[in-house]
């Protein structure tokens, strides 16, 4: 599918897809691999392999596991995780990291005009419909201000590369990101395993992420005079496919990891049921989503939440982080305004940019869409996970025909971004090194102290050769995702 | 602590040590099955009995045969009690309490569920039940000495506590009360050495035969197997040692949530009705009375215990 040159991170620019073969072992890296190829060209095969079984049992041991919705034998699944880390140089880094901070700040600034004045509709700069017609837009957070004016305390950030200095960003995550327990655990795999690694490179640590959340969280209420808040978090449960993730961060925070049964009003606040009788709440990190953190305000049929939780909420006697409604500032076809968010907000050029975006409500963009099918990877505005999209090059002409007649039916549905050359970083097969497409979600933490971001981030890639779906629920994997110091 | 999570961690520590139990069960009967020629079909019956599958297996499979049966106790996937579905529901609740428990502990847990899981996926060969059923007591054995090292020694801890020492007495209750009629002396003479035989299995059965002989040089007789099991305080099975365990980690909640719980004075009056009841009353033929009533009041217990600290909504 490569009409372009791709970008391979360890070996440089590569014409399409290639195999690595021994002659490459002399072969000229990019300066953030050295350290590591060279410890790599003294590795055997068989060795490796060895080494990424090994890295199986410990993820299944340890039971870093997901479940597949719809499988009905109940079965937990690995991510598979290859061993050879994805490496970023400081330098490079520094770039991503001042665009980033940049962007979220730009977002959460966004969150809170849209519920409140809404200067930026005012302004003509995004169109009112878009906001207000949203499934994301939630009407009932108008004119409230969450504590510290924070609406996305966690963010995920999806980057793309198509060459050693462009980064772009592909998709915002500012409702339950997830992934962010992979990234710790793929790191602690790699240092158990090769530990000389972690001796001759100086990778930037990650393990204080959970540390570093609980902090975030408790200085907002702190910044409003509340100590030592006590903190849950709130999963829909163990069937969950993220429970294991939910049941890591807990842990590591020291917190109580909580199902809406477990909640219930006590002397007017927000108290769990515990074996001494109720404690009061103050902050939930939940990992539900809007529509169901309350039957009585959304969902009324949802049981993972408590009645009265979001009415709690706007009576200032509980914090729920992220807040509700954020996911309007990461929808698909908000997305290809967020240059003009970052203008309007904070004055500046955006330091990131973002993927060329034809919305398809929009008649030319509609025309140039259905003209370059073929061309074009195109995505549903609600759709997550990699599903309910067409990548046209990968795609069968009869794929493309049904798609055609999807878009022209519901052409405010969707939006369509160019098939990009997304940059490679070698995976280990069985004959060898080989590229795979990769992207990157580095996890920003959001607090009145400022902006925390751990460096690197979860290294997505897409295991399945040529392929650039890169989500775990269609068989992508993961990597270890270092930030080197020179 | 989440009373839902105090539910976890009780019923993960019962069905561990249940599963543990039952595997022992099963490594005795096949063990002497194989050098002593009193072990029949009756046997295989009792031990369902202890197990509590008894019904179900009649339901579900009704012939009798030991082949069958060993399959049934072990890894019967319908029947709720086979020492697979044990594991596999402790591990579940483990799961759901993993935040309350230590990596070690945790692990310990999925890796002996992650072994059964492989190893009797299907029906295991005669040759290999000896080391998949010493490997249960391993897997067990892991998790208690992960919980013993590892863990803090507070609420989450009295919880495991609680459930290891209710199931285990109920354990070792019925292995008296299926054999109750080994303590009615006309019963057995017909046959030389066959009670002997039959208060060695159930020595072996609660894995405590050669402590026994330790204690009593070597002498098996009906009173002192009787007293060894209902009340040696040095004896881990014994139901007063169970009892003392349960009394202390009672206290020590009361202690830790400053108050008052009538769990802790049920299980007082369990405990010195222990030690009245061997002294005045224990005549062979109540026996069965005494360990029928001794299973009502601990699971009598285990509900309060339920309802006191609040396990449910």
């Amino acid at each position: 599918m490569s009409k372009f040159p791709i970008f391979d991170e360890m070996y440089g620019l590569s014409e399409g897809s290639f195999v690595y073969s021994s002659s490459e072992e002399n072969a000229e890296r990019r300066i953030p691999y050295n350290q590591f190829a060279n410890w790599l060209d003294k590795q055997n095969l068989l060795n490796l392999h060895k080494q990424a079984k090994r890295a199986q049992d410990i993820f299944r041991s340890i039971g870093i596991t997901f479940n597949v919705y719809g499988a009905t034998d109940g079965v937990e699944r690995l991510i598979p995780f290859d061993v050879i880390p994805r490496i970023l140089a400081a330098s490079e880094w520094n770039i991503l990291e001042a665009g980033i901070r940049q962007r979220v700040t730009a977002l959460n600034a966004f969150l809170y005009d849209i519920y409140h004045t809404q200067e930026i509709l005012r302004a003509g700069i995004i169109p009112a419909s878009m906001i207000h017609e949203n499934a994301a837009f939630v009407p009932q957070m108008m004119n409230f201000a969450p504590p510290c004016n924070i609406y996305t305390h966690i963010a995920g950030i999806d980057i793309v590369r198509t060459a050693p200095g462009e980064f772009s960003v592909l998709e915002d995550n500012l409702r339950v990101p997830s992934g962010v327990s992979y990234m710790i655990e793929n790191r602690e795999t790699m240092m158990h395993m090769f530990p000389e690694l972690f001796e001759q490179n100086r990778v930037r640590p990650v393990s204080h992420y959970p540390l570093q959340l609980f902090r975030s969280l408790t200085e907002c209420l702190e910044a409003l005079g509340i100590q030592n808040p006590t903190v849950s978090l709130l999963t829909p449960g163990v069937y969950n496919s993220a429970y294991f993730e939910h049941a890591f961060l807990a842990d590591e925070m020291g917190v109580e990891l909580i199902e809406g049964s477990d909640l219930f009003f006590h002397d007017d606040f927000v108290a769990q049921r515990t074996t001494e009788g109720p404690q009061r709440i103050d902050i939930i990190y939940r990992r539900v989503d809007d529509g169901f953190i309350d039957p009585l305000n959304f969902k009324s049929d949802s049981k993972l939440g408590m009645p009265g939780l979001f009415n709690a909420y706007r009576a200032g006697k509980v914090m729920l982080a992220n807040a509700p409604g954020a996911g309007i500032a990461d929808d698909k076809a908000v997305y290809s305004f967020v240059p003009d968010i970052i203008k309007f907000y904070t004055g500046e050029k955006p330091k990131l940019e973002n993927i060329k975006t034809w919305r398809c409500s929009e008649k030319n963009d509609l025309v140039y869409v259905l003209d370059n099918l073929e061309d074009l990877v195109v995505k549903e505005v609600h759709g997550s996970g990699g599903y309910g999209m067409l990548v046209g090059p990968l795609a069968s002409k009869a794929e493309i025909n049904r798609f055609r007649k999807k878009l022209k039916s519901r052409p405010s549905s969707y939006i369509a971004q160019p098939t990009l050359a997304l940059s490679t970083v070698p995976i280990l097969t069985r004959s060898g090194l080989a590229p795979r497409h990769v992207d990157l979600r580095p996890f920003v933490l959001l607090s009145p102290n400022g902006i925390r971001i751990t460096p690197g981030g979860l290294t997505r890639v897409a295991l399945k050769k040529n392929s650039v779906i890169v989500n775990s629920s269609q068989g992508g994997g993961t990597k270890d995702t270092w930030v080197v110091d020179d | 602590m989440l009373g839902r999570l105090a539910n976890n961690l009780f019923w993960m520590s019962r069905y561990l040590e249940r599963a543990e139990n039952n595997a022992r069960l099963l490594e005795t009967y096949l063990r002497r099955g194989l050098s002593e020629k009193y072990i029949e079909v009756d046997d295989w019956l009792a031990i369902l009995a202890i197990t509590g599958q008894s019904a179900s297996y009649k339901e579900k499979i009704g012939e009798h045969n030991q082949t069958a049966i060993i399959n049934f106790i072990l890894r019967e996937k319908d029947d709720p009690a086979s020492v697979l579905n044990l594991v596999k529901y402790a591990r579940q609740n483990a799961r759901i309490v993993r935040t309350a428990l230590t990596r070690e502990t945790w692990q310990a847990i999925n890796d002996f569920w992650l072994y059964l899981q492989k190893n009797l996926n299907r029906p295991a060969a005669r040759n290999d039940l000896p080391i998949i059923l010493a490997k249960v007591r391993e897997g067990s054995s892991l998790v208690r000495g992960a919980i013993d090292g590892t863990m803090l020694r507070n609420d989450i801890y009295q919880f495991i506590r609680l459930g290891v020492f209710i199931e285990r007495s109920d354990n070792t209750a019925r292995h008296l009360s299926s054999r109750y009629n080994l303590f009615i002396p006309s019963e057995n003479e017909s046959v030389e050495g066959y009670p002997m035989l039959r208060f060695e299995m159930i020595l072996d059965a609660v894995g405590v035969m050669r402590a026994y002989k330790w204690v009593n040089k070597g002498q098996i007789e009906p009173d002192r197997v009787i007293k060894f099991l209902l009340n040696d305080p040095t004896m881990p099975r014994s139901l007063i040692f169970c009892y003392h365990d349960i009394v202390r980690q009672l206290t020590a909640l009361e202690n830790e949530y400053g108050k008052t719980y009538e769990a802790l004075n049920i299980a007082k009056k369990i405990q010195s009705d222990l030690a009245i009841t061997l002294k005045e009353t224990l005549v062979h033929n109540d026996i069965i009375n005494f360990t029928s009533s001794f299973i009502f009041e601990n699971a009598q217990l285990s509900k309060l215990v339920e309802k006191e600290f609040k396990f449910n909504p």
